[in-house]
């Protein structure tokens, strides 16, 4: 891979990738170095009633936003939900500070953009019937989360994780660590659903995911499925039979499975590929390898275009995580040569193919091997390419788009061509 | 000049008047232009906000293009015979937060339960022209006289 010196820094980035927001590369660059907060910007955090928690010297917040609607990243510090990260030497921190009484991101003495918190929900802070705190349940954005499979991936208790992987569970609930959603659970979730929704005009859907459980008696991952549904009914106790967005990150599962979900009431489906190249694919993912293999998890996805319909069914690559082990690409051309041929392959079939950017940390794999993410330019260069191709088939993926989720630069880069589909 | 400055007293009056007619011009990646109506009203602070019905409009996409890449857009009023051409470029998209509440509220409380809002849109106008008829047809004389008819000229005078 190129070294130090070759790299393009952001403004370099701007420059030569003129059709590439300025926001979606600022974006990218703050998930690669990160944010510090100066004692200013806490204190505005607070004033704005952004401010979820303080414990000791350490705070979190919601999220951070540029002027048009763009999540910054880097803020796994301040959202509490991952160990630290690992960044290596590619540039100090961007800063946000108070300056002429606006929230401004800096680079040094350089200041850059104004940012806006998000804000906190209106239910943070309040208490189920048997005293959870709502706010371990939730989320924070405009997406509810309704609980995991398991909090547990089996393939950590296997020890055969994916190796970019910091560990399915450390955002999660406590009780779902247990191994299944409880009846107690439940109901903690159907209790702050129900306060939640009183906010009128921020949800737009809901979200399950964690860990994945292969082993079942009858069908593979059936037991997995098994505790979706139960969240699933969770929100038809609501809903009745007004459909509402049920987007579930979860592990590929067969047809007979797909159907079951799709008739307990989700919508939208993700089984992630995390790399398209077949070598790199059983060296990264070794649980995934093992069940049941590259082609189950890809025929997945392409099965499931037929049941949930095209634009919802997703599935991902942990961009940056192809350079790495024994088989890893020694150069970005032929890493986004490889990864675009399968977003080529997926679009095909109806399959949109986001984008993940790396963040290595210190309880994953690829922390001991000192294996941090790629160059800014990679994951710009693969932005790009990744919605060019999601556009030329009409595909979208909107269920986890720059605001329903905010992570992906590729589907930020895709905010232009909603029109389209 | 600062923003509240380059809003004249008849551009605001025209604003702030519900019976106004009020459209946003805007251009495609493809250079196709693209206009809707849209309702506009003023900020404190001068700037000219809306709120954007739908998340997938050309209006919208347009919009995202614009405050990417410095674009301007163009605002045209209309009311009776005045009209006023702004020109403005796109500051800020307000996804959540009092400002969007505001806005979401209003959507609802006009459309009832087909009401739902994408965003509010904030502008910074830039630059306005009168179009009003009957002040471009006093400027064309003055500046341009060569273009007016013959038996205008003679039906002035006699």
């Amino acid at each position: 891979m190129t070294n130090n010196e070759q790299q393009l820094d952001r403004e370099e980035c701007i420059k030569q990738y003129p059709d590439v927001s300025r926001f979606v590369i600022l974006k990218i660059d703050t998930a690669l170095r990160g944010i510090h907060f100066t004692e200013n910007a806490i204190e505005r955090a607070r004033e704005t009633n952004s401010l979820l928690k303080i414990d000791g010297d350490k705070f979190k917040i919601s999220g951070l936003i540029f002027k048009d609607g763009t999540s910054a990243l880097g803020l796994e510090g301040v959202q509490g939900r991952f160990p630290k990260i690992i960044r290596g030497a590619r540039g100090a921190p961007y800063i946000l500070d108070i300056i002429d009484d606006k929230l401004m991101l800096l680079d040094g003495k350089e200041t850059l953009e104004e940012c806006f918190f998000k804000s906190k929900p209106e239910y943070y802070g309040k208490k189920t019937s048997r005293g959870t705190p709502m706010d371990e349940i939730g989320g924070t954005g405009q997406v509810l989360n309704i609980g995991g499979s398991f909090g547990i991936c089996q393939f950590w208790v296997e020890k055969i994780p994916c190796k970019y992987c910091n560990g399915i569970g450390s955002g999660l609930p406590r009780e779902t660590r247990k191994g299944g959603n409880s009846p107690e659970y439940l109901q903690d979730v159907y209790e702050t659903i129900i306060e939640a929704l009183k906010e009128k005009g921020r949800w737009t859907g809901f979200s399950a995911g964690g860990g994945s459980q292969p082993h079942s008696d009858n069908s593979p991952y059936e037991k997995e499925v098994d505790e979706y549904i139960k969240s699933i009914n969770v929100v038809k106790k609501i809903f009745g039979s007004k459909k509402a967005p049920i987007r579930l990150v979860s592990s590929a599962f067969p047809e007979d499975q797909l159907l079951r979900l799709k008739e307990a009431g989700a919508t939208a489906y993700e089984p992630h590929i995390e790399v398209w190249d077949e070598k790199i694919f059983k060296w990264l993912c070794p649980g995934k390898a093992k069940y049941y293999g590259r082609d189950y998890w890809i025929n997945s996805a392409i099965k499931a275009v037929d049941i949930f319909g095209k634009g919802n069914v997703c599935t991902q690559i942990v961009g940056g995580a192809e350079f790495a082990g024994p088989y890893g690409f020694k150069n970005i051309d032929d890493a986004i040569k490889s990864n675009l041929d399968g977003v080529e392959f997926y679009a095909k079939h109806g399959v949109a193919l986001t984008l993940h950017i790396l963040r290595v940390g210190q309880t994953s794999y690829f922390s001991r091997i000192k294996h941090i993410a790629a160059p800014l330019e990679y994951y710009v260069r693969m932005s790009q390419g990744i919605r060019d191709i999601r556009r030329s088939y009409r595909i979208g993926s909107d269920f986890h788009d720059y605001r329903r989720q905010g992570l992906h630069p590729d589907l930020d880069l895709s905010r232009i061509d909603y029109k389209l589909n | 000049m600062a923003t509240k400055e380059i809003l004249t007293e008849d551009v605001i009056n025209l604003i702030e008047n519900a019976q106004t007619f009020k459209a946003i011009a805007t251009v495609d990646e493809e250079g196709h232009p693209h206009i809707t109506q849209r309702d506009l009203t003023m900020l404190d602070d001068g700037t000219l906000a809306y709120g954007e019905p739908f998340e997938s409009s050309y209006l919208n996409s347009d919009m995202v293009r614009s405050i990417w890449f410095n674009q301007s857009i163009s605002i045209f009023l209309q009311q009776n015979n005045h009209s006023f051409e702004i020109k403005g470029r796109p500051v800020r998209y307000v996804i959540e937060g009092p400002l969007y509440n505001k806005f979401y509220l209003e959507e609802k409380e006009k459309h009832k339960s087909d009401g739902d809002l994408a965003g509010v849109w904030i502008i910074e106008p830039q630059e306005i022209r009168n179009e009003s008829y009957s002040t471009r047809r006093k400027e064309e004389i003055e500046k341009h006289p060569h273009f007016q008819h013959l038996d205008r000229i003679l039906e002035r005078i006699t």
